[in-house]
């Protein structure tokens, strides 16, 4: 399954980490465009063993079904769960409740129909006679939640790994092992403070910008790692690439680890306007 | 190949097209509740615009500035998008995990003429992909039930709000969370979207029933048809070798080129009705195993029924290029899915509206239009035939004013049979989130005559005329 992020305030703290992702659900105000999408947050494998890695993110194995979750729940637990759903629900409505009759009052001072001089008898009487209690409990707003409470108690089987076993199990996301030297680029990229997107519109694994992309311009188009000792850079691919580049105003980038040094290295080749 | 669908700078305005929309703008409007207050009246105007961007940070205060004021718009907007809906609104989903789709007891909205299945009792039941986008915008609330099992005298059964992260967690593959990611997209937009292995219970083609053929039928037509896709000739290899040159005289550069062209092999591809048809036919001996198509889509329009939805617009395949488990379709591959293809082909010049596709697509092997003539008929009485026959009348003569298509220089539809092709799908491609959507056509370059040919006749009249 593709990682995703449900919480907001984790998606802040991703992105002053430098980790954007790419918003992928519907926008409630404005579900019918396709440009500004809402929660969650997709990211991709590098960017989770990165946060791994680094220590900060904790990452729980969970091997049921979502459907096994769900029919897993006994009634006690379920009966827990669905209270703690409905006293956030009963708290939303009382302060709904309270906004909306606040700004009832206020609009009838406004214009004039009571003053600071209204007794809170003459406002019942008002209220019944506009049927305004009943007006305001049909239209309180029921909302769904972003986060999840099922998954949160969900025992994992990840308690017992240490850390080493939950990157090999990352790791191993990369069926093919000459694609694991591919996180090291990201990674490299990464301690140069680029930030690093999904990169299939334009040919590469990534692009790389130099800062927020809500701010900068990417300038780079980075290639899946290559064992560039020993394999051969397909010249039609290379041409591809490079012209690819030239229009979208990017730099076609190649790189793989050296297998001595461990070393990273880069080499970009760009359209010359010779001839 | 051509790119669609790519993101465009433009800023897009919220366009609420369905009367739910419209009923809570105005039930908003009218209310100053908490959605008003959080979330400006005009909500498009409250999106983060995308402004100008730099090339490389310099360091400054300004910049600084800028990208603060931008994060703060969008994470501003993304938390003032509350997703639900009003009690008065309410509409409950309660997910059934053994069937992996969702009922709907009390099904109300606009969304009902697109998506879901009624069944006998009058309950609507949801494929799991419709269930999780209509509770992303808020169109229905999920729920999920727990079975009173050994407690059945519990008066109330519990029920759970659920979350969106629940939601997404009951996918039964990354597949299937891909082709969800593509129908959402695609909804946003307007289209109407149903997966490629439900049938409705109307199922219109655009070729008739297959008609079973004898085995020594099949062998004359698998004989007659090689040599008609190859457009091969048992005297190829010997009127089309160098000796070719010395029996028969050239005179004009046409004959040559056209004599290459006969030389070199090619694959024919389907450009009218009887080709498709004949191609059609060729394909039931072929016995290719079909890579499914994911979805079909159709353009939105008021009168849609799920029931009888007529030919789609266009056909979709999803993949996701970062998933080991799928590969991008080989070229055997390819060439099934266009053998399988089956939507209103838009480059078909002998049908020109919707009402010759009605013509010309068939259900249950009978032209689509009298399908639907033969049904209207059996609920009518005999006066309501006649107003029948006076209103056939007037769509005949409403048929015979209808616009002809643009007609174009022949070189200029030359350029567009070899850009655009003939059959085609699009292959909507996942790259962790974001989607490309590609077109696939098929394009004949063996066949085409690229080569201008004057037109003699005309001159030689010209000249005769000066004289």
């Amino acid at each position: 399954m593709p990682p995703l992020v449900f919480d907001i305030d984790h998606i802040k703290l991703l992105r002053k980490w430098g980790i954007c992702g790419v918003l992928s659900g519907t926008l409630p105000t404005a579900a019918q465009q396709n440009v500004f999408l809402s929660v969650p947050l997709r990211l991709m494998l590098e960017d989770v063993l990165w946060l791994h890695l680094n220590n900060l993110a904790d990452v729980k194995l969970i091997r049921q079904e979502g459907d096994e979750i769900m029919e897993g729940i006994t009634l006690e637990r379920g009966a827990k769960l669905s209270k703690i759903v409905n006293d956030r629900l009963n708290k939303s409505f009382e302060y709904q409740r309270k906004f909306k009759k606040d700004e009832h009052i206020a609009k009838l001072k406004k214009i004039g129909r009571i003053n600071d001089k209204t007794t809170a008898e003459e406002l019942q009487r008002l209220d019944k006679s506009s049927n305004n209690d009943q007006l305001i409990e049909s239209s309180l707003f029921i909302d769904i939640a972003n986060t999840s409470m099922i998954l949160r108690d969900i025992r994992s089987d990840s308690d017992s790994l240490s850390r080493d076993d939950i990157s090999d199990l990352l790791f191993k996301q990369y069926r093919q092992a000459g694609k694991m030297q591919t996180y090291f680029l990201y990674k490299a990229l990464r301690d140069q403070g680029y930030v690093l997107s999904p990169g299939g519109r334009f040919g590469g694994k990534f692009i790389a910008y130099p800062g927020d992309p809500l701010r900068f311009h990417s300038h780079l188009t980075i290639q899946d790692a290559i064992d560039y000792h020993n394999e051969p850079i397909d010249l039609i691919s290379m041409i591809s690439g490079a012209r690819l580049g030239t229009t979208v105003k990017k730099l076609w980038v190649i790189g793989g680890v050296a297998e001595e040094t461990k070393e990273t290295h880069f080499f970009s080749i760009e359209w010359a306007g010779f001839g | 190949m051509q790119f669609a669908g790519k993101k465009t700078d433009q800023v897009t305005t919220s366009n609420p097209g369905f009367e739910e929309e419209e009923e809570e703008e105005e039930e908003l409007q009218q209310d100053w509740s908490q959605l008003a207050s959080l979330v400006s009246k005009n909500a498009a105007l409250s999106l983060p615009k995308r402004g100008e961007k730099d090339y490389e940070p310099d360091g400054t205060n300004l910049q600084d500035l800028l990208l603060y004021n931008a994060s703060k718009a969008m994470f501003d907007t993304i938390s003032d998008s509350i997703r639900g809906t009003t009690v008065k609104s309410e509409v409950r989903g309660y997910y059934v995990p053994h069937k992996h789709q969702a009922v709907l007891l009390k099904p109300k909205g606009s969304f009902m003429q697109t998506m879901g299945r009624a069944d006998s009792t009058g309950e609507l039941w949801l494929d799991f992909h419709e269930f999780v986008y209509l509770a992303e915008r808020g169109t229905i609330l999920p729920y999920y039930r727990l079975e009173a099992g050994s407690n059945k005298s519990s008066k109330h059964e519990t029920e759970i709000l659920l979350s969106m992260e629940d939601l997404y967690s009951l996918f039964s593959s990354q597949q299937e969370m891909d082709q969800y990611f593509v129908f959402a997209h695609l909804k946003r937009l307007g289209f109407i979207l149903k997966p490629s292995n439900q049938e409705a219970a109307v199922k219109t083609s655009f070729f008739p029933l297959k008609k079973q053929r004898s085995n020594l039928q099949a062998i004359t037509w698998r004989l007659l048809s090689l040599f008609k896709i190859q457009e091969l000739s048992l005297f190829s290899g010997f009127f089309y070798s160098k000796w070719n040159f010395f029996f028969r005289k050239y005179t004009t550069s046409p004959q040559l080129y056209q004599g290459l062209n006969r030389l070199v092999r090619s694959v024919a591809v389907p450009k009218n009705k009887k080709e498709l048809l004949d191609a059609q036919s060729d394909r039931e001996f072929q016995k290719v195993k079909d890579i499914p198509l994911t979805f079909k889509v159709w353009k939105p329009h008021s009168n849609f029924k799920k029931r009888d939805p007529g030919l789609p617009d266009f056909q979709v395949f999803v993949y996701n290029k970062n998933d080991d488990l799928q590969h991008f379709p080989t070229y055997k591959e390819l060439r099934s899915m266009f053998s399988s293809l089956d939507y209103k082909f838009e480059f078909l010049s002998e049908i020109e509206d919707d009402d010759d596709w009605e013509t010309n697509s068939y259900v249950e092997d009978i032209p689509r239009k009298e399908y639907i003539h033969k049904r209207s008929a059996k609920s009518q009485t005999e006066k309501s035939e006649s107003s029948m026959k006076a209103s056939f009348q007037k769509k005949t003569a409403q048929s015979s004013t209808k616009k002809k298509r643009k007609a174009y220089p022949p070189h200029i539809q030359q350029n567009r049979r070899l850009k655009t092709g003939y059959r085609s799908f699009i292959i909507a491609i996942m790259d962790n989130g974001l989607i490309s959507f590609v077109k696939m056509s098929e394009a004949d370059f063996g066949s085409e005559s690229v080569w201008y040919t004057p037109n003699t006749q005309k001159k030689v009249d010209q000249r005769w005329k000066k004289h």
